[in-house]
């Protein structure tokens, strides 16, 4: 009886170890951050969202807890990146999302930069200078990248300085049009920004205070005069554990 | 908790470049603004300015930068700083220094400068010990390498938004110094450079402070 309660026991502990090492635990987070570009008559959200995710074993979770407790981190297993893309005007919003296929640093749109009108940026990925075709990135052309390396606007600080005659610096009223930083998250550490674009609306940036956690929702608002605000854009993306089913629907199928 | 020797070790990421664009323009657009770790740019941290501004300007000494590492578990890392030590727009060096609550005691610069026509080289390297405590002391060992990872990729980000493809004069060298082979094998530069025996520690305290001793 003594003999069988041992194996019994034995049999119960491999099996448990099995499982451990086969059982999968799923977390995602989604980090976010982009730039705001707005003159007297609109403003352009460019945010770009990087999905994150990892899948460790039972086995291997109070290892990764304990290397986060002394301050390493965990390289992500699947990573999935976007640009949301939102126009405001003061008759209305229109929002784009563009995927982005190659997910290593740097791949993603950035350094936008208003000029003549449009808006420029670098698109590694379409192989350089681009602009914001309305509902996509196109690559801009020779002429278009001659005239805005070659371009001479008021003097700004760090304007000078300009790779592909674009600008990563902030703008105040840089031919009419202003630049900051915007919606990063999920960390509830971040300034968040209000702009008053020509009167006519307003944009601004709230924090919800996710409980226990330290990390924040981000909310997007539109104040138009009179009206009550609009949410333009929402984004709860505190790391958290999720199911199988939704690891694999944001990634895909592991 | 009594512990053992406190390591006391260097380490220097760097990458090669081959591009056209000018040493200030790569200084201002990508090292000044810490452009590379802010906002979801990194997969390791984040860097934020004073007040949670996530416009970074470096523009001289004592500015204090706020670094949050990206984890899994529901409840936030503890946020740690540095604060700006040299910021040198004509050699384009950037330099800071760990504060109380770091995980790491010591400093870290970055630097660009060019080796020929349409060659620059862009590095990043440190010289710290563990902070206080035994939680810093093991996780200088835990996590070492996850902090290379996290420069490997500030690093590649800015050869992604250069579009600059990589030279090919970093082969055991860096600044005419030569790399110690390990048994182990040696990770490239991009990836990361432990430097054990020392031989990089005056080239590391040269760029954070321009003198062997720093404080």
């Amino acid at each position: 009886m003594r003999k069988r309660t041992k194996v019994m026991v034995a049999i119960v502990i491999c099996a448990a170890a099995v499982a451990a090492s086969a059982l999968r635990i799923y977390f995602i987070r989604e980090d976010s951050g982009g730039d705001v570009l707005w003159n007297a008559n609109e403003a352009y959200l460019f945010i770009g969202v990087s999905r994150r995710g990892a899948h460790v074993s039972y086995l291997q979770y109070p290892w990764m807890i304990f290397k986060e407790y002394v301050g390493g981190v965990r390289l992500p297993d699947n990573e999935r990146g976007s640009v949301t893309v939102i126009q405001v005007t003061p008759s209305g919003v229109e929002q784009h999302i563009v995927e982005v296929a190659n997910t290593s640093p740097g791949s993603g749109p950035g350094e936008y930069t208003p000029f003549e009108g449009r808006i420029y940026a670098n698109c590694p990925a379409l192989g350089g200078l681009c602009r914001w075709a309305g509902d996509h990135f196109e690559r801009a052309t020779e002429d278009e990248s001659t005239r805005l390396v070659s371009s001479s606007f008021p003097d700004s600080k760090g304007w000078s300085n300009r790779v592909f005659g674009l600008t990563s610096w902030p703008l105040d009223n840089l031919g009419g049009w202003s630049k900051r930083a915007i919606g990063a998250g999920p960390a509830n550490t971040f300034a968040r920004l209000t702009a008053d674009v020509g009167g006519r609306f307003t944009l601004s940036e709230k924090s919800d205070p996710l409980d226990h956690t330290g990390y924040a929702a981000v909310s997007i608002y539109v104040q138009r005069p009179s009206q009550t605000p609009e949410r333009i854009w929402y984004l709860d993306g505190h790391p958290r554990r999720v199911s199988k089913a939704e690891y694999e629907l944001t990634f895909g199928r592991r | 908790m009594p512990l053992p020797l406190t390591p006391t070790c260097g380490n220097i990421n760097a990458i090669e470049l081959l591009t056209n664009q000018s040493l200030d323009s790569i200084f201002a657009t990508y090292m000044q603004t810490f452009l590379p770790v802010i906002s979801n740019n990194n997969s390791v941290m984040t860097f934020t300015g004073p007040g949670g501004a996530r416009n970074i300007n470096v523009t001289g000494p004592g500015q204090t930068l706020t670094i949050q590492l990206s984890g899994w578990k529901s409840l936030l890392q503890e946020d740690f700083q540095v604060l700006t030590e040299r910021i040198d727009p004509v050699n384009h060096v950037i330099s800071v220094v760990t504060l109380q609550g770091h995980p790491l005691a010591g400093w870290r610069y970055w630097r660009v400068y060019s080796i020929g026509t349409n060659d620059v080289v862009i590095e990043t390297g440190a010289y710290d010990q563990p902070g206080p405590g035994l939680k810093n002391y093991s996780g200088y060992y835990i996590a070492k390498g996850d902090i290379l990872l996290g420069w490997q990729q500030y690093l590649q980000f800015i050869q992604s938004r250069l579009h600059a493809p990589q030279g090919s004069n970093l082969h055991n060298t860096l600044g005419g110094i030569q790399l110690q082979t390990y048994p182990w094998g040696n990770p490239t530069l991009l990836e990361g450079y432990w430097d054990y025996p020392g031989t990089f520690t005056d080239y590391i305290l040269d760029n954070v402070c321009q003198s062997t001793s720093c404080n």
